[in-house]
């Protein structure tokens, strides 16, 4: 019984508030990506207004698409002076680099992206 | 305590079926090719070193097989013709060139279709056949397992020579009667008082069981020693005249080169090289050219060895298997925990989700060595007792070695892993 209930709960269906109205765009620094400098991911977030979102809390875990990868995990924080958000990954691994992203608002509505690079 | 293991087995594979089909699509975060290119991959080199094929006797597969020769009954006899091990060398090389092709790693539906695959396959071949054909004639787990338990520490064996000398019924080959019913005999056809090591053993136990006189048992062995003997074996013949066999160790060893191989920065320059030399933009022909170049020029030179060379062809298994050993193990230990997150959906610091790459990567190195030390000493033995001296083997064994060192020393490089695979 603990089984089918492990098994079962598993893919179980939770409902999910969705906003679809963010505009997300992502750029990158710099522009040729290696093992051998940082990588700098810049976000912006803006409503369906076109105002910048600055008060969000973004979680990203970078990883990589094999069993077993251990993922960096950090924070995007908000520079004021770029209307960004900003992160520096180290990567270690050359390859397919997928990065997800979890955006809390202030109304801690969240909202799930992502993005994907491979190293040169 | 057979069938505790199988059964755990059997319903651990339905869930990875139903997680690898209907989990998240994204590698790291579906426990189906978590716990089967990591975890399962290196428990079964570890539990093969330290104890023996313990995998082969939980094998759900068989498991499952069990229960449904209950109600059918097989009467055919396995062709004759499919009877050797080319069958299933042609599938490990499909499986090892799959794994590389359609990155398996990277795909948890594609693994849980090979779960199913390795059912249907199980079932087919041993609802229409008798005995255990599927394991011995065509399994590729189970030729790698049973290539690697030549290393294991403990073996299937008979107690007492004069015991099975007095025997005239066979009870460990033809299987018994009792008033529990019939007790199946070895289904890959190893008679125990013949038997000599863990070739085609799937630790099934049935001998023990069948044995009326509690004659065999687990034993312990000298890891290796049977690669020492080259006189005959129950159930395969004289391992230097079986050029399937030996092709199929053969293959082992570089087999396992290449799997590692296909995961560092060298492949994608090879790649990148032969795009440009020879215009080969096909993907399947770029790969298929890496197994080309390295597996067909080896299994030639081995069914055309002299036999003095085929005798010494059982010493590449200590070094193949650290190759295999040492690439595992990588990965096992790098990402140990990384499925507590996955399975109890909390996150734990980075640092506690494996071992640090500062105590592994000289693990490797030192279970590669320990691999290349061992086939070494089987050469200098085996040359000894047949008062031969030949530089061949030796410089086949470093050469190898050296190989091995080169590619696990090499960064890793994953890429073409985009297949489908972003959420």
């Amino acid at each position: 019984m603990i089984y089918v209930g492990f098994v079962y709960s598993r893919y179980q269906v939770y409902s999910e508030d969705k906003i679809e109205s963010i505009v997300f765009h992502w750029s990158h620094s710099p522009k040729k990506i290696s093992l051998d400098f940082p990588l700098s991911l810049m976000f912006t977030l803006q409503n369906e207004k076109g105002n910048i979102i600055s008060k969000a809390h973004i979680d990203v875990e970078a990883t990589m698409n094999h069993s077993g990868m251990i993922p960096i995990n950090t924070t995007a924080l908000y520079s004021p002076s770029k209307n960004v958000y900003e992160t520096k990954l180290n990567l270690s691994m050359r390859g397919g680099w997928i990065v997800f992203l979890t955006i809390t608002l202030e109304n801690k509505q969240v909202i799930k992206k992502t993005i994907s690079f491979t190293t040169e | 305590m057979k069938i505790a293991s199988q059964l755990i087995l059997f319903f651990f594979s339905i869930f990875l079926i139903l997680e690898g089909l209907w989990g998240s699509s994204f590698a790291p975060k579906n426990l189906t090719t978590l716990f089967v290119w990591v975890h399962y991959r290196g428990l079964l080199v570890l539990i093969l070193l330290l104890a023996g094929n313990y995998f082969c006797m939980s094998c759900p597969f068989i498991f499952f097989r069990n229960i449904l020769r209950l109600f059918i009954s097989p009467k055919k006899i396995y062709p004759k013709i499919l009877a050797n091990k080319w069958p299933a060398l042609a599938l490990f090389i499909g499986l090892l060139f799959s794994y590389e092709y359609f990155a398996f790693w990277a795909h948890p539906q594609i693994t849980a279709l090979l779960i199913l695959a390795y059912f249907g396959i199980a079932i087919l071949i041993d609802l229409n056949y008798k005995n255990a054909n599927f394991c011995k004639y065509l399994c590729p787990i189970g030729q790698f397992n049973f290539i690697s338990s030549t290393l294991s520490p403990k073996e299937v064996q008979l107690k007492n020579m004069s015991v099975c000398e007095s025997c005239t019924t066979y009870e460990c080959l033809k299987g018994s009667v009792d008033h529990n019913g019939h007790q199946r005999g070895c289904e890959t056809q190893l008679f125990i008082p013949k038997k000599n090591g863990n070739l085609d053993c799937t630790f099934c136990m049935d001998c023990i069981a069948a044995c009326p006189y509690g004659n065999v048992a687990v034993m312990n062995v000298t890891p290796a020693s049977e690669l020492l003997s080259d006189k005959h074996r129950a159930g395969i013949g004289t391992l230097s005249e079986k050029k399937d066999y030996l092709a199929f160790i053969v293959v082992f060893t570089f087999g396992g080169l290449l799997n590692a191989f296909m995961m560092v920065d060298s492949r994608s320059k090879f790649t990148k090289f032969l795009t440009k030399t020879f215009s080969l933009h096909n993907e399947f022909l770029l790969c298929a050219s890496l197994f080309f170049l390295v597996l067909l020029p080896i299994i030639y030179l081995t069914i055309n060895a002299k036999k003095k060379n085929r005798e010494l062809i059982p010493t590449l298994i200590p070094l193949g298997f650290s190759i295999w050993f040492a690439h595992y193990s990588f990965h096992f230990l790098t990402g140990i925990f990384t499925f507590i997150p996955l399975v109890f959906h909390t996150s734990i610091p980075i640092s506690w989700m494996g071992l640090p790459l500062s105590i592994v990567t000289p693990m490797q190195f030192g279970f590669l060595f320990l691999g290349f030390t061992a086939s070494l000493l089987l050469v200098i033995k085996k040359m000894a007792d047949k008062k031969q001296q030949s530089y061949l083997w030796f410089f086949i064994h470093t050469t190898i070695f050296f190989l091995a060192i080169w590619v696990m020393s090499r960064p890793m490089d994953m890429r073409g892993t985009f297949l489908g695979g972003a959420p």
